[in-house]
């Protein structure tokens, strides 16, 4: 299977990589928004770039990295699954408006899991799927709080009257949905975690102790290393995850595991690990400023404790695939 | 409204830059983008061309090695078409010549209403190429514009200057020079990126656009030395004994700050 990225996909990732070296928090968003970021997997029909996980994969790397913040992953990979499994007119609407950065999608499968404030929340209930609008959303939901501050989540413990049904919606969508939710996180992770290194290894090359800096030390570079390895271990997984989501026919020379399900729950296993141990070397080498709220770390950190148990944590995965293996 | 943006493209200011010892210049043997001041231009003639109801934007550049990378920025941002003037011979150009190539690549935009350029570039500095683009054009030029409006065919310009800004009006066509800050540069879209990809970039030669004599040969400059700026020095102590507020105005006087 092959690996690397095509020039457009560089290009794509490059092209977000400086918008984000520019803009922050809501600018970042209006500006990826603008780009087309979230119409990427939209159909071109429905006025998106028909393109696919794989696609996207690089630029939330390049989100992850500039930790911004939003429900960028439900809105771009997640949200255009369901909406196109159900189709009709008022899905078909929201995707446009999707594609068009005009609206920010969170995406609920069950009833009860905290989840994301946003222009719409799509809940999957037991008459189908609905979409609830932002007002609808806080009368009906109770605000619960996230590590992550800059996470603003909201529980709907059942579908509230005022929501629009969309359509009955199969349990392969709910999967493929659940797999993109996993998948797009993985990658937000690894770019958390690269950033989270890039600040980690740049301390520890300025900051001296004993007349050298401490980055010199085994028990410092070690740890980094350590933490290097698990992110560049992830990214793989989490790429495979994206090609086989998209599609890409996996190469028989090579052979991999290429059932969707199987490579997500990989991809976010070891995305989740990988940045955690990544959060705890870079807070360990960091320390007292690592948790100053004046130095970025804590945001990274705190992005990561949260994005690791979305969409599943790595125990959930894990325990996903030695049932399969104990099914098989 | 047809209009024609003259953009350069430079080496990336974030990558550390190198001087070539044998040529004392820069080195431009790396990928090359688009100069940032160029995108203010780019970004009023879209904004311009828009208003206007129609018309289209051509780019005009002179760069190594038919580099491409940074007009494709402008491309994907929105304009039609691009002119790249690319040959060995004009390594070593002056700002004459290059405003020689860049007036003969203008010439064969058929229709050009304007001509935006930025005040200058951000590698060389010159910043005299736009005056001597509108002269070997025979057309007026207006530099520093800190805003531009088109009305039927007369281009009003706020131009800016040390105590505020000049409301200038001139006819079309006309060759105007924007600061950074005429408007805001647009992030160039994925659509506009693939669009980007397929848009007509006609590449010439230096004799294409009846520049013979460029390059080393017929610069009217020399570089002949380049040397390090000079170390900064200590600065002046003053032990304050009660009249240090009057030695600092005096310091200050003395550089005519006040």
């Amino acid at each position: 299977m092959r690996f690397a990225f095509t020039d457009d996909q560089l290009a794509f990732r490059d092209a977000v990589a400086d918008v984000l070296a520019k803009e922050a928090g809501a600018d970042a968003w209006a500006a990826l928004a603008a780009m087309g970021v979230a119409g990427i997997c939209v159909p071109e029909a429905d006025g998106g770039m028909g393109m696919s996980l794989l696609d996207l994969e690089p630029i939330l790397e390049a989100v992850g990295r500039a930790c911004v913040p939003g429900p960028i992953v439900d809105t771009a990979a997640v949200a255009p699954v369901l909406l196109n499994a159900v189709g009709g007119a008022a899905a078909r609407r929201l995707l446009g408006e999707i594609a068009a950065g005009e609206r920010t999608v969170a995406v609920c499968l069950e009833p009860g899991v905290p989840v994301e404030r946003a222009d719409t929340v799509l809940l999957a209930g037991p008459d189908g799927l609905v979409a609830i609008e932002r007002a609808a959303v806080d009368a009906a939901g109770r605000a619960v709080d996230s590590v992550d501050p800059q996470r603003s989540l909201v529980v709907l413990d059942a579908v509230p009257a005022a929501s629009e049904p969309l359509g009955a919606v199969g349990d392969d969508a709910l999967e493929a949905a659940r797999r993109a939710g996993a998948i797009g996180t993985a990658a937000v992770l690894v770019g958390l975690g690269d950033r989270m290194l890039e600040l980690s290894v740049g301390y520890a090359a300025e900051r001296k102790q004993f007349g050298v800096p401490i980055g010199s030390f085994q028990a410092v570079k070690h740890h980094l290393a350590d933490a290097t390895l698990a992110n560049e271990f992830a990214k793989p997984l989490v790429r495979h995850a994206a090609a086989i989501a998209s599609g890409v026919a996996a190469d028989p020379a090579h052979p991999v595991p290429a059932e969707p399900a199987v490579a997500a729950s990989m991809a976010k296993a070891a995305a989740s690990d990988a940045a955690q141990v990544v959060a705890a070397q870079a807070l360990q080498c960091h320390g007292a400023i690592g948790y100053t709220v004046e130095y970025e770390l804590h945001l990274y950190l705190k992005r990561t404790w949260a994005l690791a148990e979305a969409w599943g944590s790595a125990a959930w995965h894990r325990e996903l695939l030695a049932r399969r293996l104990l099914d098989a | 409204m047809n209009i024609v943006v003259c953009v350069k493209q430079i080496p990336d200011p974030a990558e550390p830059g190198a001087l070539d010892p044998n040529t004392k210049t820069l080195k431009r043997d790396t990928k090359l983008i688009l100069d940032e001041s160029d995108a203010y231009g780019v970004e009023m003639a879209l904004q311009l061309a828009d208003a206007a109801g129609g018309g289209e934007v051509t780019l005009v550049s002179m760069a190594p090695n038919n580099e491409t990378a940074g007009l494709r920025t402008a491309l994907a941002m929105g304009a039609a078409k691009a002119i790249l003037v690319s040959d060995p011979s004009l390594q070593g150009s002056d700002a004459l010549t290059t405003s020689k190539v860049l007036a003969g690549a203008i010439k064969r935009v058929e229709g050009a209403d304007l001509i935006l350029t930025a005040t200058e570039s951000s590698d060389g500095y010159t910043g005299t190429v736009p005056e001597q683009v509108a002269e070997l054009l025979g057309l007026p030029s207006v530099t520093f514009a800190k805003s531009i409006a088109v009305e039927g065919s007369t281009v009003k310009v706020e131009r800016q200057t040390e105590a505020g800004y000049d409301d200038v009006e001139c006819p079309t066509p006309c060759v105007v020079s924007v600061t950074a800050g005429v408007v805001e540069p647009r992030y160039p879209s994925f659509k506009g990126i693939m669009a980007a990809k397929s848009k007509p970039v006609d590449e010439l030669s230096a004799a294409d656009v009846g520049v013979t004599a460029g390059g080393w040969a017929g610069a009217g400059q020399e570089i002949v030395a380049v040397e390090q700026a000079p170390a900064r020095e200590a600065g002046e102590v003053v032990e304050d004994d009660g009249t240090g507020a009057e030695k600092i105005v005096a310091f200050l006087e003395n550089l005519r700050v006040i």
